[in-house]
């Protein structure tokens, strides 16, 4: 599964894929593509984010404040979204689920990052961990993404913690088949260039040389597994076993105002849009740095 | 040929162990007594306790999962508590809707991720190609269940053309019992054709840049059937891959679209389940689903391997290699 | 000339007599007629768990098995008990002996003749699994079969309701075959055999309950009304589909898949009245929300307490966040709306008083310290989870620590019933015919309302047979409900139905029945 040695007629198969990058005629066209997704993706980006980091400085009103007398109105002056079944803003809905999906996709990327990296340094490394542990990996990946994630929350119940660490394990083995081919293509190097050097190679050496190599990967997988982590807490909060529906998340407000589609269709409009903005966002970012890290390191995952 | 066969089957089996662990491991994540956890909240003591003798809960772990793994292979999946009925007999008689969402979804996919990959690889640089790939990006950023419902709003409640919910089943129905699936499987769909799309894309792009297809284009060959009869099929390999994989983001997908579509089948069943604390559901839903995902897995890999029969050679060759 | 005028005023008579009468006539023939055939499609909230009518209290269950059981009496459009399965009842003058002769020819479904020994089996499997039978066990001495033909119940003391009990469709004493109460004993029932107008023709789990007609079906011959009279079978069909979705039920009847959707939601009623093939029920009386405290045991078992609660509540926001338009709601204290018989005042101006000063000064008087109240309710319910949040919400700004817990609804069910784990939970109540059927009347509901004062109101409402007197009793429980607050009633709901404007002769109810009913083409 991680041969380095192939050619483009037999790929390895993508674990986690990723298409392979069409050859371009000229290498500045190439930059200035890769140059317009970055800016592009950042530009959709930076609204949501901006507007998530700054919550409580942006939004016109406090989250979840109810007001049933004002349930369900259309977008105005007074409320530029409108208002939700509750009569909460949705403006202040929309801005502070952003603030939750971008909590949310931050440590669920940390997690699989730091979970993911431990597992394949060791199975990349320790030759008699590397069956056991890819296996326990590819068992996991048996399954569907969201599939996992429901399993998951019905054992552990739904609130906030509980969903960044369910979608924590469902991520951590992308992340670790990544390390463990940037590990073994490194141990190849290492151990030619010891054999030929006389020397034995410290664990440290080791590290010095995988960590920078899959470092590039990695922010490339992280940044889906951010837009990835952002769609599956709206989908778990949509059926009604994420986050706790007093909790703003954009597949609550949607949960919420999904039976009100016909006469209030701003209720699931606007976070539904959200939603798309930013994933495109982060997808659009993905690719172009995608772009710009080498993309035949890809071939090694 | 049979040697890689076996091999795979060897990895399939081991896949399943770790994934029946996962399932088995579900219940003692849980709160509470494993015991009283699966039976639900309206058990009796006595009921508890016979469970709890039944399941030799107070054996060490590796034993009571032995023993659940061969309950599992014996058929015998447990009793779903909300339904009191066998789990297996629960699950079959949901399998249908979901078999036939998730194979017209894949078709959908399909049908729109390969032909819109090959003009768009066909036509690189152009307003198409551009075309093409924005739609595939915005595919894969909207939520399915987003898009199912303003596919209901606008197809099946403002048009009329297709019903807004439910099925009928295929026995009695027929042909007309699709009409059901077209929306469903639309918005299952199409946000699964946009990884198609790409990768029928670059796969198209690398096999074009290819010699053996330069010389046949400059044989005169016309260039559709250039694409169609050389390309095409050298492309193939990943495109293959790439639906594998699909099937299971299908899969998963399907939950929410039942759900969104009120269709009764197992994805509806697993999200009840979960509210309901169903267990017993839950974890054979899991087993079910992970044993499909490695066998169409396995015969994706068998039918590369058998376009390309390269991929074996350089996998039986990596094998002889020192590392 | 005299035989002329005589027969000229016997023909002026005549005529007369024809233009009186032809309006009568020229009414009855132009009664729409029901046409015969077709299958009806429900959409419905969700699956039912079984059709066990006589031990589920599930509205849901209800509302479907209606159509294959039948009981001793039923109510009519006026919610006044009449016969059913019985042919009649005479109650002796201490009220303590009801004899109750039944129909001969009564088919089940299996083809059996209806006999006392399923009466007898059915009422003594009713007393012990049905919730209203336990009630009602309470006052029954014995039940026997004084031949074939009659059942006789002996009371330990007058029980007025007892009638009502009897008819009352949720939890019903349904009349089933002995032998399937043989069989299945107070464990749930899965057979499912009847003398109602339909029976069961097969269920396919989560997809549909199929109901067909009974051919062999014996009706009544007194005219229709309400759940009682002559009912017939004009729908070929009736099928039951689970549609969660709210919006999905409501589309489905808009195009044509469903000719029938219960709770539909609210806010589409202005868009439905505009649709020339839909046709909006509201349904009055409807039912209500309520929050029901823990009096057993915790915080809120202090009195004074939950007064403060009643006070500080302000019920419009509640109410409108729970049933969305004002066309469904009333700001109503007292339990059965105006124009009903047991329509009261008493303790009304306890209702919505929205006084926050009076709420703190309680707390205060209570020596409430902070201590957080447990508010435990479901989302699967909209109307329940909005009541609890938006009371929740108005109950923190006065001053209460509120711990709002929502679960599924089985686990909300769950919980309920353990003193421990709870301060109030949020549920709701349906309409019923007769105060004593309500729930929280009774010590052993959940919420274990058993102050003396109830107690004694509540047996002399039971003991007292004449409805003028039984309804200065209620007056007097409906003040206790509002000065001991045992329970926070927000207000009246009506619910709402839609159905194709195709439907035929239909009677809306909270639990609507599709016997008397066609569809035509």
């Amino acid at each position: 599964m991680s041969t380095a040695h192939q050619d483009s007629n037999t790929p390895a198969r993508p674990p986690v894929v990723e298409p392979p990058e069409p050859r371009r005629p000229s290498p500045l066209a190439r930059r200035l593509r890769r140059g317009r997704l970055i800016i592009l993706g950042t530009l959709l980006m930076i609204v949501p984010l901006v507007a998530a980091l700054l919550a409580p400085w942006v939004s016109p009103g406090e989250p979840g404040r109810l007001d049933p007398m004002r349930r369900l109105m259309a977008p105005s002056g007074a409320h530029l979204f409108g208002t939700d079944e509750m009569g909460r803003d949705l403006l202040t809905q929309v801005i502070y689920g952003g603030r939750l999906s971008l909590l949310v996709g931050s440590f669920v990327v940390a997690i699989s990052a730091i979970l993911g990296t431990l597992c394949g340094l060791a199975a990349g490394y320790l030759r008699t961990l590397d069956a056991p542990i890819m296996r326990v990996m590819d068992g996991l990946l048996a399954l569907p993404d969201l599939l996992l994630a429901i399993a998951l929350m019905a054992a552990l119940g739904p609130n906030v913690i509980n969903v960044i660490l369910a979608l924590g394990v469902v991520y951590t083995p992308r992340v670790a088949r990544l390390v463990r081919g940037s590990v073994l293509v490194v141990r190849e190097q290492e151990f030619v260039q010891a054999a030929r050097a006389l020397g034995a190679t410290a664990p440290r050496a080791m590290l010095r040389h995988v960590l920078p190599n899959s470092v590039s990967p990695l922010i490339v997988q992280a940044t889906f597994v951010f837009a990835f982590s952002i769609l599956s807490e709206a989908a778990l909060s949509f059926l009604g076993v994420g986050v706790p529906p007093y909790i703003p998340s954009w597949g609550n407000i949607l949960a919420g105002g999904r039976q009100f589609m016909m006469e209030a269709p701003w209720v699931t409009v606007f976070p539904g849009l959200a939603i798309v903005i930013t994933v495109l966002g982060i997808n659009l970012l993905g690719d172009g740095l995608r772009d710009i890290l080498d993309p035949r390191l890809r071939r090694l995952v | 040929m049979i040697a890689y066969i076996l091999r795979r089957l060897g990895q399939l089996a081991i896949v399943l162990v770790v994934v029946g662990i996962v399932a088995f491991l579900l219940i003692h994540l849980a709160p509470g007594d494993p015991a009283s956890v699966m039976l639900g909240s309206n058990a009796t003591q006595d009921q508890i306790e016979r469970l709890r003798q039944q399941l030799a809960l107070d054996q060490p772990l590796p034993i009571q999962f032995v023993a659940w793994s061969s309950r599992v292979l014996h058929g015998d999946l447990g009793i779903s508590h909300f339904a009191q009925k066998p789990v297996l007999l629960v699950l079959a008689q949901r399998a249908e809707p979901t078999l036939i969402l998730t194979s017209l979804s894949i078709l959908v996919a399909v049908l729109i991720g390969v032909p819109a990959g090959i003009v768009s690889a066909l036509r690189r640089g152009t307003a198409v190609d551009q075309a093409v790939l924005a739609m595939a990006l915005v595919g894969a950023s909207v939520p399915s269940f987003w898009l199912g419902l303003s596919l209901i709003l606008y197809f099946a409640v403002h048009l009329g053309w297709f019903p807004s919910s439910g099925i009928v089943p295929l026995s009695g129905a027929g042909f007309e019992a699709l009409r059901y699936y077209v929306l469903p499987a639309l918005a299952l769909g199409f946000p699964n054709s946009a990884l198609i799309t790409r990768i029928t894309r670059s796969s198209m792009l690398d096999v074009l840049q290819q010699d053996y297809v330069r010389t046949a284009a400059s044989k005169g060959l016309a260039p559709l059937t250039v694409t169609l009869r050389h390309a095409l099929r050298n492309a193939l390999v990943p495109i293959i891959t790439v639906v594998g994989l699909t099937i299971a983001s299908l899969m998963g997908g399907a939950v929410v679209t039942e759900t969104v579509f009120s269709i009764p089948g197992v994805g509806r069943l697993v999200v009840q389940s979960v509210l309901r604390r169903d267990y017993p559901v839950i974890q054979a839903a899991i087993l079910l689903v992970a044993t499909i995902y490695v066998v169409v897995n396995l015969f994706v890999d068998l039918i590369y391997v058998w376009v390309d029969p390269r991929i074996r050679f350089v996998e039986e060759g990596a094998k002889a290699k020192p590392s | 000339m005299r035989n002329g005028r005589i027969a000229s005023l016997f023909l002026a008579v005549l005529l007369l007599g024809f233009v009186v009468a032809s309006p009568v006539l020229a009414g009855q023939a132009a009664a729409p007629a029901i046409p015969r055939g077709g299958t009806l499609k429900f959409a419905t909230i969700g699956e039912p768990p079984n059709l066990d009518i006589m031990a589920v209290p599930a509205d849901l269950v209800t509302m479907i098995a209606q159509h294959v059981f039948e009981q001793l009496f039923a109510f009519d459009a006026k919610y006044e008990v009449k016969p059913m399965l019985a042919q009649s009842v005479s109650v002796s003058q201490d009220g303590k002996t009801y004899t109750i002769p039944l129909r001969q020819g009564v088919k089940f479904h299996n083809g059996q003749e209806m006999t006392s020994a399923d009466v007898l089996a059915s009422l003594n499997r009713w007393t012990k699994v049905s919730s209203r039978g336990k009630i009602a066990a309470q006052s029954i001495e014995s039940i026997a079969a004084s031949d074939g033909r009659t059942v006789v119940l002996k009371l330990k003391a007058p029980f007025a309701p007892l009638l009502s009990f009897l008819a009352f469709q949720n939890t019903a004493a349904a009349i089933y075959p002995k032998a399937i109460v043989d069989k299945f004993g107070e464990k749930m029932i899965s057979e499912y055999v009847g003398t109602g107008p339909y029976k069961l023709e097969d269920w396919k789990p989560d997809f549909r309950i199929r109901l067909v007609r009974f051919p062999d079906y014996s009706a009544r011959a007194d005219a229709a009304s309400g759940f009682a009279g002559k009912k017939v079978a004009y729908l070929d069909a009736i099928e039951f589909y689970p549609v969660t979705e709210v919006g999905s039920r409501v589309a489905g009847v808009e195009s044509g898949d469903y000719q029938y959707a219960m709770a539909a939601s609210k806010e589409a009623y202005p868009r439905l009245s505009k649709n020339p093939s839909v046709k909006p029920f509201i349904i009055s009386p409807g039912a209500w929300g309520w929050l029901i405290f823990n009096k057993k045991q915790g915080l809120m078992a202090n009195e004074t307490l939950r007064q403060a609660a009643l006070a500080a509540l302000n019920m419009e926001p509640i109410l409108r966040a729970a049933y969305g338009l004002p066309e469904f709601y009333q700001m109503e204290a007292s339990y059965y709306p105006k124009g009903t018989a047991w329509y009261s005042t008493a303790g009304a101006k306890l209702y919505n008083q929205k006084n926050t000063a009076r709420a703190q000064e309680l707390l205060a008087k209570a020596g409430y310290k902070n201590e957080p109240i447990r508010i435990v309710a479901t989302k699967e319910y909209d109307y329940m989870y909005n009541i609890a949040l938006t009371a929740t919400e108005q109950l923190k700004a006065v001053g209460f620590n509120i711990d709002l817990q929502i679960y599924d609804w089985a686990t909300v069910l769950d919980r309920r019933g353990k003193p421990d784990m709870y301060e109030a939970f949020v549920t709701g109540h349906a309409f019923v015919p007769d105060p004593s059927l309500i729930t929280i009347l009774s010590p052993q509901y959940p919420g274990w309302w058993d102050s003396p004062e109830k107690n004694a109101l509540l047996t002399k409402l039971n003991a007292t047979p004449q409805p003028a007197a039984r309804k200065q009793v209620w007056d007097q429980l409906h003040e206790l409900i509002y000065t001991q607050v045992p329970v926070i009633r927000v207000g009246q709901e009506q619910l709402f139905d839609v159905a194709t404007t195709k439907l035929v002769g239909m009677w809306t109810s909270p639990w609507p029945n599709f016997w008397n009913v066609g569809l035509s083409k």
